[in-house]
């Protein structure tokens, strides 16, 4: 019975890979998202200078030799300050996509197997949070948290799963009706056991779906809120989104301490939005995941 | 931003909230607006006094030297100004009054003061006044009782824009008014007044309880009793529209969305009538806007709170004039700090004074706005503003061999010659350190400071705080610290009583009311600090000022840093003359009635 | 139905109830209008402790709060804390006038031309039309809101002049009418509303064209546009009539649920032009302490967003019975 489970949930996955790889673009993007994260992790490795390092002889330094992407107003290379930044930045993104598809996946699972009145007040809960004016809730919540990364991660994570739960409950309302599962509960295993074994793995397209698009906009969300000075401060550690944050009056004279970061989220954020749409063709997921 | 420099994060430059460049805001509309009740009571020095030009020069000439004429200057035209906070209401008495922009935008070009600052931000007498009252003139009486008498005589010629003459009787009622006001800002200095005979309509006799040196700082926004009276509450009154004016403009309109003022031909201080036929303020809050609206030629002028890269990023048409504000930035030191690990002995106090380089300091904050920023060398008073500031605090230069001495005379040591210092419990010296999160300007000087004082064996820790969180529940209950790096406002008086306080000092008895935010314990500075406010002759309280300075930097109470740096902003194609109030508490919009536009 | 929309109504309205409890708790944290005057030496401790009695700033929170609630399901607002007592619902009328003006554009715009952009790439699917519109709607949901709007205002009222020559701006870059306009006129306002309407679409039609290009596809494979191809029917007259006519209901359904993602767009858009919507109310009134003002921007954007949501949600139900088992 373990070994039939596991087929079940190993086929598939191999022939979404198979899907997926046939898309060029996705790949593409999967590729520079590769190189994205291995560029920021090994920061130490490759950035021109330490993180934060100053030089106050080259303040507003213009891109040239020494610093490639020009310097800021206490004289730190631009492009040691991206990759160290896209550190937190990705982490924030993946984090938030982790817990909140977490959270959501536990809810949407709960409520789609046990149905009834767990199902009723869990969907009702989730349907309205999902008609709240999020951001507006974002801003307050950010507003009596703190400036760190975990502050953000938290606030962003709370108010990020709504839409994933109701696309899992939907998968799960289909999936309880199945023979196999039907099968498993007859045979007295238990409803743990069943959401563990026998559902999680038929979520797993809607769960990656779900979780590319939640990094996308908890990077796309953390750089809004250093734009409304409620991001990461910037007094602990850069951000993409601080990094906009801070230096956005420079955008006509020093360019580059804006479009540094604000291109690395672009690209970061495109690339993530095609791999999560090749994954949705790779998984034939329906609808269209919010982001 | 705002304003409000102590404050945070202030839309402020960027649009990013902070100031310094992050967009919005965090603080804006908190600002503290320290100012502003100051200004509404301030005073500024009329035409008739020193430095303005000869009475048959025309007026439009007078102040304005500084933007390149490039164009036919006339009068008549239409003066667009870009206005970076908005207040909410325009109610004189009330909190609407807090906002500093309701005085730069609205009040000052309306209400007329008794006392005047003027261009060098010294108070003279107003034209509303036929002399400036003195003890030589008989203006300022000390009784043998202490009570003191102040006597003010009006310009006969003095009217409002509805023709009623200003007389004593709307000196008596701003009084009132400011007592009885529901929600009214501030009783300050209006407490100790316990009569005003007005019999004489154009003498004032103003009778306070004891000596009040800050005098010419009350009365700076006087009320038409004709207008508001005869009720001397007037919190329903004047929300959105200032009906009469005693100044050189008149209201049009004013909403949320613009601001028209037009001239008030009428006026009888006629070297101040307008030269433009209208002035239109739109709101721009947070300065890439006004910027924008500028290089755009939205607008001709703004008054934004410093920008960084200000230097580079004002180019092409604008030009720009930077000058000393009335904010100090310093690290305040709390020596009640709950979280401390040590106390902020005096020695500690100095250590620290001397482990920064505050030129280097001053130059990071503001180098990419004005070139060579002065280091502020005192303690409480404007550098700009008198004779007050004495530069006591010029001493302190980084100094390693100082702060080892001064350390470890109090039993510090520094086991590892490139660690942290340590005391006899073994705690290292680290300080907490907050600001306001999201400030740029401050976030940078924390991280300079953090390398800068690395090899001295000074370490921080650093947390900063909303500003609603810092200046609402820390700083007012002396929970921070024991270090913080904000702002704070200075007057044009010498008065630092607030400060140095020794009953001052926020405690669980008193409630934690009180100003005294360093907790600093001197006796002595305190009934200095009172005795500044109680001497009414300006020699003698000049050499006050001094005792106090010279304690001040021997103890150490707070470092002081640099002044924040007020400027204005004009398309010199577009108009001519701003400039020449550009560090006034009155704002740099104060003397738009000698700007002139171009008109094409 | 009726029972569907009073389920809906009985849990949302305790929710709602609950979020206004949080905000105004919640506006009570972290900020208060008496902030600016602590450290204002020309305000003595005695005045702030008068003005927080004035303004009720010294009563229990809670009693402060059910105070408020009281008020407020009697259809009154109550007064701004940082206006001297005056009313909320005139302040917060003009700025939902100015709001809805700004969404109805945009809106109306991007289903228009997300409709027509998703509708091409469906049809063409696989072209390079295809693939552009595509692309291009990737990017619209990459870029961050506030960064376009820069953008736009940069390019549109500076550059663009610049290298043109020509002297004013093309567009404003903010506010909602120009300088010194006294009186309506309805051409300024508009040039006032290109800048904002543009930054909030992008991002709309790069959704709302998305949905349609995968409404469409699914219609398109459904059994009655087949049987209609069947019956011999031009593929013109398929495609308009049975294809896109069919898939226009559930891209405008699904746009209403995304209501609550427009609001977002919207802060930012307000802010980054001035615009004096709710959006930029909201934000003042955050960082004021003006919780009446923060309250009610924050109530009425919230039962706003609902019922669009629960009108997307019915006719949904209209469309297809099970819905309303709650099997989506």
């Amino acid at each position: 019975m373990a070994l039939a489970e596991h087929e079940l949930a190993e086929r598939p996955l191999m022939a979404a890979w198979r899907r997926f790889a046939s898309r060029r673009v996705s790949v593409v993007a999967l590729v520079v998202l590769v190189i994205i994260a291995a560029a920021v992790a090994g920061a130490d490795l490759i950035a021109p200078f330490r993180s934060g390092e100053q030089h106050l002889d080259h303040v507003l330094a213009p891109p040239g030799a020494d610093f490639l992407l020009g310097t800021d107003t206490l004289g730190r290379d631009t492009l040691s300050q991206t990759l160290y930044a896209g550190r937190i930045s990705l982490v924030i993104g993946i984090s938030v996509a982790l817990i909140a598809s977490l959270l959501g996946t536990t809810v949407g699972v709960v409520a789609g197997y046990l149905g009834g009145r767990i199902d009723a007040v869990l969907m009702r809960f989730t349907d309205t949070l999902l008609a709240l004016p999020l951001l507006m809730m974002i801003i307050l919540l950010a507003r009596i948290l703190g400036d760190s990364a975990a502050d953000v991660v938290l606030v962003l994570s709370l108010l990020g799963w709504m839409a994933l739960a109701r696309i899992i409950r939907a998968k799960t309302l289909a999936l309880r009706e199945q023979e196999f599962v039907v099968a498993a509960s007859s045979m007295g295993a238990s409803t743990t056991r069943i959401m563990v074994r026998h559902l999680l793995p038929n979520l797993v397209g809607e769960i990656s779906v779900a979780v590319s698009l939640a990094v996308a906009g908890a990077i796309l969300a953390e750089s809004v809120l250093s734009f409304l000075g409620l991001g990461v401060s910037s007094a602990h550690t850069p951000t993409w989104g601080n990094m906009i944050g801070g230096n956005e009056g420079f955008m006509t004279v020093e360019p580059w301490l804006v479009w540094a970061p604000g291109l690395a989220i672009v690209i970061t954020v495109l690339a993530v939005n095609y791999v999560g749409d090749g994954l949705r063709d790779a998984f034939d997921v329906r609808g269209e995941g919010r982001s | 931003m705002t304003l409000l420099h102590a404050q945070g994060r202030a839309r402020g430059s960027s649009r990013s909230l902070n100031s310094s460049g992050t967009r919005f805001l965090r603080g804006w509309r908190l600002v503290t607006a320290t100012l502003a009740v100051l200004l509404l009571m301030a005073a500024c020095g009329s035409d008739t006094s020193t430095d303005e030009p000869a009475p048959d020069e025309p007026a439009s000439e007078s102040a304005t030297t500084l933007a390149p004429d490039s164009g036919e200057s006339s009068s008549g035209g239409t003066l667009v100004l870009a206005v970076e906070q908005w207040p909410e209401c325009i109610n004189p008495v009330t909190s609407c009054a807090n906002a500093t922009w309701t005085i730069w935008s609205v009040l000052i070009h309306y209400l007329p003061r008794l006392m005047e600052l003027d261009q060098s931000n010294t108070y003279v007498a107003s034209s509303l006044l036929v002399e400036e009252p003195t003890v030589a003139n008989g203006g300022l009486v000390t009784a043998d009782d202490g009570t003191f008498t102040l006597t003010y005589r009006l310009n006969p010629d003095a009217a409002w824009s509805d023709g009623e003459p200003i007389t004593s009787t709307d000196v008596w009622f701003s009084w009132r008014a400011g007592l009885d006001t529901t929600g009214t800002l501030s009783t300050i200095g209006l407490d100790l007044i316990t009569e005003i005979d007005h019999s004489d309509p154009h003498t004032a006799v103003i009778t306070f309880s004891e000596p009040y040196a800050p005098w010419p700082t009350l009365f700076g926004g006087l009320l038409p009793a004709h207008e508001l009276g005869p009720d001397t509450d007037i919190a329903d009154k004047w929300n959105d529209e200032i009906t009469v004016s005693g100044g050189p403009w008149i209201q049009e309109e004013w909403n949320q969305e613009q601001h028209i003022l037009v001239p008030n031909r009428t006026y009888w201080d006629t070297e101040r009538i307008p030269q433009v036929d209208r002035v239109v303020m739109v709101p721009r809050e947070d300065t890439d806007s006004e910027l924008l609206a500028l290089q755009t030629g939205e607008a001709m002028a703004a008054f934004p709170q410093p920008f960084p890269g200000a230097r580079e990023r004002i180019t092409g048409d604008l030009t720009y004039k930077v000058a000393a504000g009335t904010y100090m930035e310093g690290l305040w030191i709390n020596q009640d700090a709950p979280d401390r690990r040590f106390d902020m002995t005096r020695n500690v106090r100095q250590a620290v004074a001397y482990a920064l380089d505050r030129e280097r300091i001053a130059e990071i904050a503001l180098g990419t706005i004005t070139a060579d920023p002065p280091v502020l060398q005192c303690t409480g008073w404007n550098p700009g503003f008198g004779p007050w500031c004495q530069d006591d605090f010029a001493r302190y230069t980084q100094d390693a061999a100082k702060v080892a001495e001064l350390l470890e005379a109090e039993g510090w040591t520094r086991p590892d010659p490139d660690g942290l210092w340590k005391n006899a419990e073994g705690e290292e010296l680290v300080l907490a350190w907050n600001t306001v999160a999201g400030n740029n300007r401050r976030e940078d000087v924390q991280a300079l400071v953090v390398d800068m004082t690395a090899p001295l064996g000074i370490g921080w820790e650093i947390i900063n705080y909303d500003p609603g969180e810092l200046f609402q529940n820390r700083l007012p209950a002396l929970n921070f610290g024991p270090v913080a790096l904000f702002a704070n406002s200075t007057n044009p008086d010498p008065s630092v009583a607030n400060l140095y306080d020794i009953d001052g000092i926020p405690t669980e008895e008193n409630e934690y009311t009180g100003q005294n935010f360093t907790a600093y314990r001197s006796q002595q500075a305190s009934d200095l600090a009172f005795a500044i406010d109680a001497e009414v002759d300006p020699a003698a309280r000049l050499e006050l000022v001094r005792e106090l300075s010279q304690i001040l930097a021997a103890d150490v109470p707070w470092i002081p840093l640099y002044m924040l740096p007020n400027m204005i902003i004009w398309d010199p194609n577009a108009v001519s003359g701003p400039g020449a109030y550009v560090s006034s508490p009155y704002g740099g919009f104060f003397d738009m009635f000698d700007w002139t536009v171009h008109v094409e | 139905m009726a029972r569907y929309v009073l389920t809906r109504l009985a849990t949302t309205v305790p929710i709602l109830l609950a979020i206004s409890f949080a905000v105004f708790w919640a506006a009570n944290q972290v900020s208060d209008p008496t902030v600016a005057l602590t450290v204002n030496p020309r305000i003595a401790p005695e005045d702030i402790t008068r003005y927080r009695e004035h303004l009720g700033l010294g009563d229990p929170i809670l009693s402060r709060y059910l105070q408020w609630l009281g008020d407020f399901v009697q259809a009154d607002l109550g007064i701004s804390l940082v206006r001297n007592g005056a009313d909320v619902w005139p302040i917060v009328r003009t700025a939902l006038v100015n709001t809805l003006v700004l969404v109805s554009l945009a809106v109306a715009l991007s289903l228009v031309a997300g409709i027509a952009i998703g509708a091409i790439s469906a049809i063409r699917r696989g072209s390079f039309i295809d693939y552009l519109a595509t692309t291009v709607s990737f990017l619209g949901i990459s870029i961050p809101v506030f960064w376009l709007g820069l953008m736009l205002q940069l390019f549109f009222g500076l550059y663009l002049a610049n290298w043109l020559g020509i002297g004013p701006p093309l567009l404003p870059t903010a506010g909602l009418y120009s300088p010194g306009q006294q009186g309506f006129d309805l051409a300024d306002r508009v040039r006032h509303l290109v800048l904002p309407t543009m930054a909030l679409s992008l991002q709309l039609i790069a959704v709302y064209s998305r949905y349609m290009r995968a409404s469409l596809l699914d219609v398109m494979n459904s059994d009655h546009v087949r049987a209609a191809r069947g019956r011999g029917l031009p593929e013109r007259t398929v495609v308009v009539r049975h294809g896109v006519r069919n898939a226009l209901l559930p891209v405008t359904a699904q746009a209403a649920t995304d209501a609550g993602q427009l609001v977002g767009g919207l802060v930012v858009t307000e802010l980054v032009f001035q615009y004096p919507g709710m959006g930029r109310l909201f934000v003042d009134a955050l960082y004021g302490g003006d919780y009446p003002v923060l309250l009610a921007s924050v109530m009425i954007v919230a039962t706003a967003v609902f019922l669009v949501n629960l009108a997307g949600d019915l006719s949904y139900g209209v469309l297809d019975p099970r819905i309303r088992r709650g099997a989506r």
